[in-house]
């Protein structure tokens, strides 16, 4: 139900209220009309929600623009770091370390790889079991059939 | 078992001799330059250096015939050479748990 509609009355753009539904006191020089709408809200805000609220329909609907952005999404960052405090370890070889992350969604396993440029932490199917058979997965290899003879 | 080389994200498998030489001939006259792979957040690149070789990229699955001794170069990784010989190129992918749990190719 609407309760309010906004209206541009004499200097600028004001909230009247239907059915006596007012903000303030009794005596507020607003009851009737409701409070006049700052510029900056108009302007700056509304465009913003609004735009917003058409991306992310947008990105409910389509999977390359809901892809994009949940990638991108700063709690990705977060959920990663905080994870990783509370991991636990699955298995150790040459290859790697295998990984548990804490998750609500379900089982994330992780293989944290060192390499010459640093340390990378993969994704991996839950149902790995061995880091070097998490490490053959990233490369499409089996687990048997994965013997890098060099790494450079 | 073939030879297996690592550099980063990328694996050379270096086979003998391959099944079906022509299912790659006709990529043969249509080369993909020496940029191996190129990273998508630093632009670093796999780049062959000296020899003789045929790139094809866009075969499936990607192949690389050296001809002559040649070397894989990168701006963080060492020097990765490479024999005269016929390298399958896999790169390495990672889970991607924001898109239904499908592979994705890691983000160098």
């Amino acid at each position: 139900m609407v309760l309010f509609v906004i209206c541009w009355i004499g200097s600028g753009l004001v909230v009247i209220y239907f059915f006596r539904f007012v903000v303030g006191s009794r005596t507020s020089r607003y009851r009737q009309k409701g409070p006049p709408i700052p510029v900056v809200v108009v302007v700056v805000i509304w465009p913003i929600v609004v735009l917003f609220g058409i991306c992310m329909l947008a990105a409910s609907i389509y999977t390359k623009w809901r892809r994009w952005v949940l990638r991108r999404n700063p709690l990705n960052w977060l959920d990663d770091r905080v994870g990783r405090l509370f991991k636990r370890k699955i298995h150790e070889d040459k290859f790697g370390i295998l990984y548990e992350m804490p998750s609500p969604w379900g089982k994330i396993l992780k293989v944290k790889v060192k390499d010459t440029t640093g340390t990378y932490w993969l994704p991996v199917p839950a149902t790995m079991t061995r880091a070097k058979q998490a490490v053959a997965w990233t490369y499409q290899k089996s687990e048997d059939g994965f013997n890098p003879i060099r790494r450079a | 078992m073939n030879e297996q080389y690592l550099q980063g994200d990328l694996m050379f498998e270096k086979y003998d001799e391959i099944n079906s030489p022509n299912e790659y001939l006709r990529y043969k006259t249509d080369t993909d330059g020496d940029i191996v792979a190129r990273g998508e957040k630093t632009g670093h690149k796999h780049r062959l250096v000296g020899g003789i070789f045929k790139l094809f990229l866009r075969s499936s699955p990607p192949m690389l015939f050296v001809e002559e001794d040649t070397v894989v170069t990168h701006e963080q990784h060492p020097p990765l050479s490479l024999e005269k010989g016929v390298y399958k190129i896999t790169r390495q992918r990672v889970l991607d748990y924001d898109d239904e749990h499908q592979a994705k190719i890691m983000e160098d």
